[in-house]
């Protein structure tokens, strides 16, 4: 389709992007952008995430090429208005389904505590937690696959910067003991488990100190206990366990 | 009330009176999370009126079935992205309507 049929509506942008103050926004006037495109990246960002929670539940590392296609997207200076990328359409989606990325606590033993947690509604009734559990691994591995890019080569500015990972786990991390649930957990084990390199990467030593209160200081209250009762959830020993295999396949002491 | 107490008081009250400056001391990091967490939640519910009314609009000016082929394309190569191979990737993306 040609793009000029794409430009026929015309849409006021300032309310889609609420990263940035609307007054810089609006600053040469009446902030317009084609309504079509808007759409588009719209339901490029819900096929993201539906492919997030469908395919990369099941297998993280399919999390890489998608998020390297959400970066390019969004990066690109034509799709973006005035150098302000679209991406809180991305991020809007992922504040409903995944808010602990954003610092949101809430109890898994109330239907109030759940949705402020994402679990997701179908047809009226909640989906079972293994369902809930499976989707957070999709969004957790997707967001350290939007967020952990490097950009240092390329001509466009990220969309997704590193420091939004770094954000993420830092609140994940203030959570008291008390207020930590598995979805805490299922998230930070898959926001973690094969972004070991990149992160050090981009942080080195300091990463590996964060990695640290990640598997150690973070699970030291004990977090969530089991079913059972006889001990913490396996989704926090999960957490604690991460070393090992990092140990053993990165060859990485913490 | 020593007159550096109300020295101070003269500067803050005309930032509390207009209601708009509230000092940065005062917003918990929590507050900050939540209001930034309901800026998004509301960005979400207003994309779907965005989606719904563009959708009208494009049905007057007969281009909502290019729309409607356009996003299943969009669906359709992020189904195809390729694990492994990532050269495919970027031809599956380029040769689409993405471009």
């Amino acid at each position: 389709m040609q793009a000029s049929r794409l430009h026929q509506i015309m849409i006021d942008i300032t309310p889609y992007i609420a990263s940035v103050p609307p007054e810089q926004l609006q600053e040469g006037g009446n902030p317009q952008y084609p309504a079509a495109l808007l759409f588009l990246l719209n339901h490029f960002a819900k096929a993201i995430m539906s492919q997030l929670a469908q395919e990369v539940s099941r297998d993280t590392l399919a999390a890489d090429p998608i998020g390297i296609l959400a970066v390019t997207i969004f990066s690109t200076p034509e799709f973006q208005y005035n150098g302000h990328s679209l991406i809180d359409v991305l991020w809007a989606k992922y504040h409903k389904v995944c808010p602990v990325l954003f610092g949101i606590t809430g109890t898994e033993k109330s239907a109030a505590g759940r949705a402020r947690l994402g679990w997701r509604v179908d047809g009226g009734s909640e989906v079972s937690p293994q369902e809930h559990y499976d989707h957070m691994t999709g969004f957790a591995a997707g967001f350290a696959a939007i967020t952990l890019r490097d950009f240092s080569k390329s001509r466009n500015k990220s969309p997704a910067p590193i420091h939004l990972f770094w954000t993420a786990m830092a609140r994940i991390l203030s959570t008291p003991n008390n207020e930590q649930t598995p979805t805490h957990y299922v998230v930070l084990y898959n926001m973690l488990k094969h972004s070991v390199p990149r992160f050090i990467g981009f942080y080195g030593l300091t990463a590996i100190a964060a990695l640290r209160s990640a598997c150690i200081t973070f699970p030291s209250g004990g977090g969530p206990q089991s079913a059972s009762g006889t001990g913490s959830d396996s989704t926090v020993l999960a957490v604690q366990a991460l070393p090992h295999s990092w140990k053993k396949d990165l060859n990485l002491t913490l | 009330m020593s007159s550096a107490t109300e020295a101070s008081n003269v500067t803050v009250s005309p930032k509390s009176t207009h209601g708009v400056l509230v000092p940065k001391g005062i917003i918990t990091p929590a507050q900050e999370r939540e209001a930034e967490h309901k800026r998004f939640l509301d960005l979400h519910k207003q994309l779907k009126v965005m989606r719904n009314d563009t959708l009208e609009q494009a049905k007057n000016i007969g281009l909502k079935n290019q729309l409607g082929d356009m996003r299943r394309d969009i669906k359709k190569v992020m189904g195809q992205l390729n694990k492994v191979d990532k050269t495919a990737n970027k031809d599956a993306v380029s040769s689409d309507e993405l471009d």
